[in-house]
């Protein structure tokens, strides 16, 4: 599962120490993220103003290769983004899509405008996914008339969610197929979708790009191999027009559509979390009505064996449970940072079990 | 009519007896102890606690002439408490049970007393002075599930029963050498041992609660489906009365006179029954006139509060 | 009465102040046990006739009693998938504290047509959403008014919750569907 931030937060730890540390250091870390991004963060004493980070991602597309590192037109757009303080390495080192140099010197001065340019770099990987995606439907576009229009592309991103792309003359769908572990969060996604479609209608969302969904696979995908088609929560699709990614809007739109699972994911884990929220109070309620039934032989009685046992029997199995999770989660995280364990990012690693706290959630309004 | 005292001696009674001059009472605290209670200076304090049995206790009756008292429970065996000194000094009776024993009632003559089980039967249990030993003498293969009621006629040979199979029987308990023929019964049957006089079946649904009118010559039990059964002529032919009451089922009933009879259960309030001079019996009223609204009852959920309003009124 | 759910749970109330008359029952089969004898079932003596009392369909409560011990089976309505999921969902989380609810039974009864093929196991063939056993025990350790009171309040409260849930997963489902929309403008 991807996640909304750009900026990749072990990395961005990384760099922050790098930059504070008064006496410069060696650094050689390979950081692995959401099982296939790939970063390798090299430093040395004899070069202490200069970083190379190195970037691997799988590729967006079956159909694209990127063997021989990335195309011209992503590189662009890195200088582009970048301006001075990044350089571009070539070629780049074993193994991975593109290197960079990152200049110390070059970075602001003032603390706020610092840190923000290192978040920049930190979100290296969404730069280049974007732009991926950008060339691709631009490639899209050019290859048209040998392909003919209505041929969908089957996109990968992010291994297991992979999406397909129509093109047509005068807009482009996008239609992500649905396929979810349980019933439960079928049903769940299925309810949301319905109000997704609903909201698209109103006149508050007219400019967002119209959304449907419908349980069957749409007409456009006849013709694609069965075990793409085969969903149960049926399918999505956005339909892309040009105003939609005119100019600035383009690279917005390109990553909320990219994450659009991540999303739908963090939806569904939000929502069931706030039912059994719901659920705990009811039930602690329920309790302490069977717990006003006991008869009590006296005031002393009354006053041990009140709705503190009861209590005390619900909240132990959850708090256990509850640390019981956190710990696999930990070990989980851990065992993606392996092989190079850093000591700084037990405080991200905290704060990510607090999930709704990240950043940029903000946009997530916490429902009770 | 209100209750005379409330006196709350635990959460939960199972069973109880009064002493025979009613200043002691027996009970059990829903465990496997009798507690005995004394009224000293309008307070009532705990005596003594009779510790033998494993489980929790059934039953338990005060014999009124010889100062004993009997005790089941559902570990299958009885005691007989005897008071030497100030203690109380328990005899093991083998019931030669196999169930629980559910409930105790002591003879008249206090020679013998009854013990109803869980096992369809019922033990007659007689002292055997040469062997100074008390001797159980089961009435088998009669009831179809437990006796959850015994009864004694004032002649000290008829023996009522009821069960959970809804049925109330009567039988004769004549053990040679213990009881001599004719003694004062002035009934004609001549029987044996554990020989049925009578059954009833009128009850659709479990039968408790037998008991005998004071001279013996009507009895009276409760059914499961809130009725009470008053049977005269008591043999062959019997007269019976049922009557139905809109309230829960009644789990005891007693005779105060012979027209009149007060029965206790789920509805945590004592009902009055009388018989007008025709012996038609009816429902008369509540005894506890503040119907107890389920709101302010502070007492033991079911029946336990009623039985000490209703032995206290004795 | 016009609310009908105000009626249907006042029939359970009376039935159940009727059916919780119980007492402690010494198991006649087994020497020494005390079991609930509507779960073991082997006197059909000491069993009562089953009441089930029905809504409609889809809703309905079993009501079992005996000498010493009762048991009340629910099924909760369940109109769409969503409330299906939710009404199942609870009931589990429910279940699966049932040593906070004493009276709660872990498992709710399922009713198997091959089961003794007694006529009382065929009353209902398909399973309850969730099932309270009552024992003699309970009521000795509780006001009858009040435990009464706790299952009717239950039965309320699944309804409420379950219809409370629905509402708030659709507004929710709603507000952050406008919230994703809206990161296109």
């Amino acid at each position: 599962m991807a996640c909304f931030n750009r900026a990749s937060p072990a990395l961005m730890e990384v760099l922050l120490n790098f930059h504070n540390d008064e006496i410069p250091w060696d650094i050689d870390h390979h950081l692995v993220e959401f099982g296939s991004v790939k970063y390798h963060i090299q430093a040395t004493t004899l070069d202490p103003r200069n970083l190379y980070l190195s970037v691997s991602i799988p590729p967006l597309s079956p159909e694209v290769m990127l063997s021989n590192g990335l195309p011209n037109c992503i590189l662009q757009d890195i200088k582009r983004v970048y301006s001075d303080i990044v350089e571009v390495v070539r070629p780049s080192k074993e193994g991975f899509m593109v290197t960079i140099k990152l200049d110390f010197n070059k970075l602001p001065r003032h603390k706020d405008e610092c840190i923000k340019a290192l978040k920049d770099v930190s979100s290296l990987q969404s730069v280049i996914l974007c732009s991926q995606f950008k060339d691709m439907l631009w490639n899209i576009g050019s290859q048209d008339i040998s392909r003919g229009l209505h041929q969908p592309i089957k996109q990968v991103c992010h291994f297991r969610e992979p999406f397909f792309l129509i093109r047509m003359p005068e807009k482009i769908t996008i239609v992500f197929p649905i396929r979810l572990k349980e019933e439960s969060d079928v049903v769940l996604a299925t309810a949301f979708f319905q109000e997704l479609v609903d909201v698209g209608y109103s006149a508050s969302c007219a400019k967002a790009p119209p959304c449907t969904w419908s349980p069957i696979p749409p007409p456009e995908l006849r013709g694609e191999y069965l075990q793409y088609l085969n969903t149960n929560g049926g399918f999505v699709s956005f339909d892309i027009f040009s105003c939609h990614v005119k100019g600035v809007r383009m690279e917005k739109t390109l990553w909320i559509l990219l994450n659009f699972y991540s999303y739908l994911n963090y939806y569904l884990k939000s929502t069931k979390a706030c039912i059994q929220r719901k659920m705990r109070n009811r039930q602690e309620g329920l309790v302490k009505v069977l717990q006003k039934a006991r008869i009590e032989e006296d005031e002393d009685n009354k006053q041990i064996q009140g709705p503190k046992s009861g209590r005390k029997l619900i909240s132990f199995p959850k708090y256990k449970s509850f640390r019981r999770k956190c710990s696999a989660f930990a070990r989980h995280v851990k065992r993606i940072r392996s092989p190079i364990k850093i000591k700084a990012l037990n405080r991200f690693r905290r704060k990510w079990l607090k999930f709704p706290k990240c950043s940029s959630f903000k946009k997530y309004t916490k429902l009770e | 009519m209100a209750a005379v005292s409330i006196h709350q001696f635990a959460q939960c009674i199972t069973c109880h007896a009064w002493s025979p001059d009613q200043t002691m009472v027996a009970i059990c605290p829903n465990n496997n102890e009798v507690h005995i209670y004394k009224l000293m200076q309008e307070k009532w304090e705990k005596i003594h606690i009779l510790r033998k049995h494993d489980q929790i206790i059934s039953g338990i009756d005060w014999s009124a002439k010889s100062n004993k008292i009997v005790t089941v429970s559902h570990d299958r065996n009885s005691y007989v408490w005897n008071q030497e000194s100030s203690e109380w000094e328990p005899t093991l009776v083998i019931l030669r049970l196999n169930r629980a024993a559910l409930c105790v009632q002591w003879s008249p003559q206090e020679n013998k007393f009854a013990v109803g089980s869980g096992a369809k039967t019922v033990c007659i249990c007689y002292y055997e002075q040469e062997n100074n030993w008390w001797v159980s003498k089961l009435i088998r293969k009669k009831h179809n599930s437990s006796v959850t009621s015994v009864a004694w006629h004032p002649n000290n040979i008829l023996l009522a029963t009821t069960s959970t199979d809804g049925k109330c029987r009567v039988f004769t308990t004549f053990i040679r050498g213990v009881d001599s023929r004719g003694s004062g019964t002035g009934l004609p049957y001549d029987s044996k041992f554990g020989e049925q006089i009578m059954q009833l079946d009128l009850s659709s649904s479990w039968a408790f609660a037998v008991r005998w009118s004071p001279s013996g010559s009507t009895l009276a039990y409760a059914g499961h489906n809130s009725m009470i059964y008053f049977v005269d002529e008591v043999g062959p032919s019997p007269s019976a009365q049922s009557v139905s009451f809109r309230d829960l089922p009644l789990r005891d009933v007693l005779f105060v006179s012979e027209k009149m009879v007060i029965g206790v259960g789920f509805d945590c309030n004592p009902l009055l029954f009388m018989a007008d001079d025709m012996g038609t019996w009816s429902f008369v009223r509540f005894l506890d006139e503040r119907k107890i609204t389920p709101l302010n009852s502070k007492y033991g959920s079911q029946l336990l509060e009623s039985f000490t309003v209703n032995q206290n009124m004795e | 009465m016009a609310n009908p759910l105000r009626s249907y749970l006042t029939c359970i109330r009376n039935t159940l102040e009727a059916a919780m008359c119980l007492q402690n029952f010494p198991c006649q089969e087994v020497e020494r046990h005390n079991k609930p004898e509507v779960e073991l079932k082997t006197c059909p003596e000491l069993l009562l006739n089953p009441v089930l009392i029905c809504r409609n369909e889809a809703e309905k409560c079993l009501i079992e009693t005996s000498i010493n011990s009762l048991r009340i089976s629910i099924k909760v309505k369940q109109s769409d998938e969503l409330e299906n999921i939710l009404t199942k969902k609870f009931l589990r989380f429910l279940s699966m504290r049932a040593e906070a609810f004493q009276v709660l039974r872990r498992k709710p009864v399922q009713f198997l047509p091959t089961l003794h093929g007694s006529k009382r196991h065929c009353l209902a063939h398909e399973g309850y959403d969730i099932s309270f056993l009552i024992t003699n025990y309970h009521c000795e350790d509780m006001h009858k008014h009040k435990l009464i009171d706790f299952i009717v309040q239950f039965m309320e409260d699944i309804d409420k919750e379950i219809t409370e849930l629905k509402i708030s997963v659709n507004t929710r489902g709603r507000l952050v569907a406008t919230e994703f929309l809206k990161q296109f403008i």
